[in-house]
């Protein structure tokens, strides 16, 4: 009797600490607004690259200003999540930030676009830091075509 | 008695039929670089009246919509990329144009159909018409 009632504590406290360690992501208050903040950072990202690739540089700063919407985008759609959470999501978040912001300040005197590269493939890191934190199902593919019809482009 | 003749011939509608007008309707997928349809359906020759809205809430990214004869998206597009997108009234290869939009605008234009087949459309803003585009089937 003694050891079947050993067994249950056993596996109740094992339940109970799996609860406590699950991901506070599997309980995120508004999945599809952080789903929505993801892909803006990931699509100004793209954006930013785009500029770059193009030698379009006067407009990285203006990639950089969106950034910093998607950013707060993001902050506004985990608002109501534990505190701990949205600490971690903020000490990553301003990393991708600050690094976000490094392409742009290089942009005013740099153009040497294999330069800007190296530093944004150093903010793309920084970014998916903060996808880290989020569940896979949340987070945007970064190799998967964006929305819109992008693959016909020129071809009518 | 001639002159009452002369008022039915007035009455009646000869040679090109009274123009046909055709309300779309058409917006950018939230803040995402998308239009929402990204395929418009019109006949020849009608008088299109085409609101645009800007759907996003969060980035201050400004959307237009832009309608180009056939295979001169890029061009155009590239020809202004670095004046913030914004399109010359007097490019022949542009068929319609809305005015730059910011989040939560609507604007509306009118044109004339073009000749039938499919006709591209994008939005200027530097960087956009890459996933921000669609077709224009103008039918016969």
């Amino acid at each position: 009797m003694k050891c079947i009632t050993r067994v249950v504590a056993v596996l109740a406290s094992i339940g109970f600490a799996l609860t406590l360690a699950a991901p506070v992501f599997a309980q995120l208050k508004s999945p599809d607004d952080v789903k929505t903040a993801l892909r803006l950072l990931v699509q100004v990202s793209n954006d930013f690259k785009r500029q770059i690739t193009n030698k379009n540089f006067a407009r990285v700063p203006h990639e950089f200003m969106e950034y910093t919407e998607a950013a707060d985008a993001l902050r506004s759609a985990i608002k109501n999540e534990p505190a701990d959470f949205t600490a971690k999501v903020e000490t990553r978040l301003k990393a991708a930030v600050a690094a976000a912001q490094r392409v742009s300040d290089m942009s005013a005197k740099e153009t040497d676009a294999d330069k800007l590269m190296a530093e944004h493939t150093k903010a793309v890191t920084a970014m998916n830091a903060v996808f880290d934190l989020f569940p896979a199902t949340l987070r945007p593919d970064p190799n998967t075509p964006p929305p819109g019809r992008g693959g016909r482009r020129g071809s009518v | 008695m001639t002159v009452p003749l002369m008022l039915l011939g007035c009455g009646r509608k000869r040679g090109t039929p009274e123009q046909q007008v055709v309300d779309l309707f058409i917006e950018s997928d939230g803040d995402f670089l998308a239009f929402r349809p990204d395929t418009l359906t019109c006949p020849s020759r009608a008088l299109v009246r085409l609101t645009f809205h800007h759907g996003g809430k969060f980035l201050s990214a400004r959307h237009n919509w832009v309608l180009v004869h056939p295979g001169q998206m890029e061009a155009v597009d590239k020809d202004v990329e670095h004046d913030e997108g914004i399109i010359s009234k007097d490019d022949l290869r542009v068929i319609a144009a809305t005015p730059m939009c910011d989040k939560g605008a609507t604007v509306m234009m009118r044109f004339t159909a073009p000749a039938p087949g499919d006709y591209p459309f994008f939005c200027s803003t530097p960087g956009h018409a890459e996933c921000m585009n669609g077709t224009l089937q103008v039918t016969g």
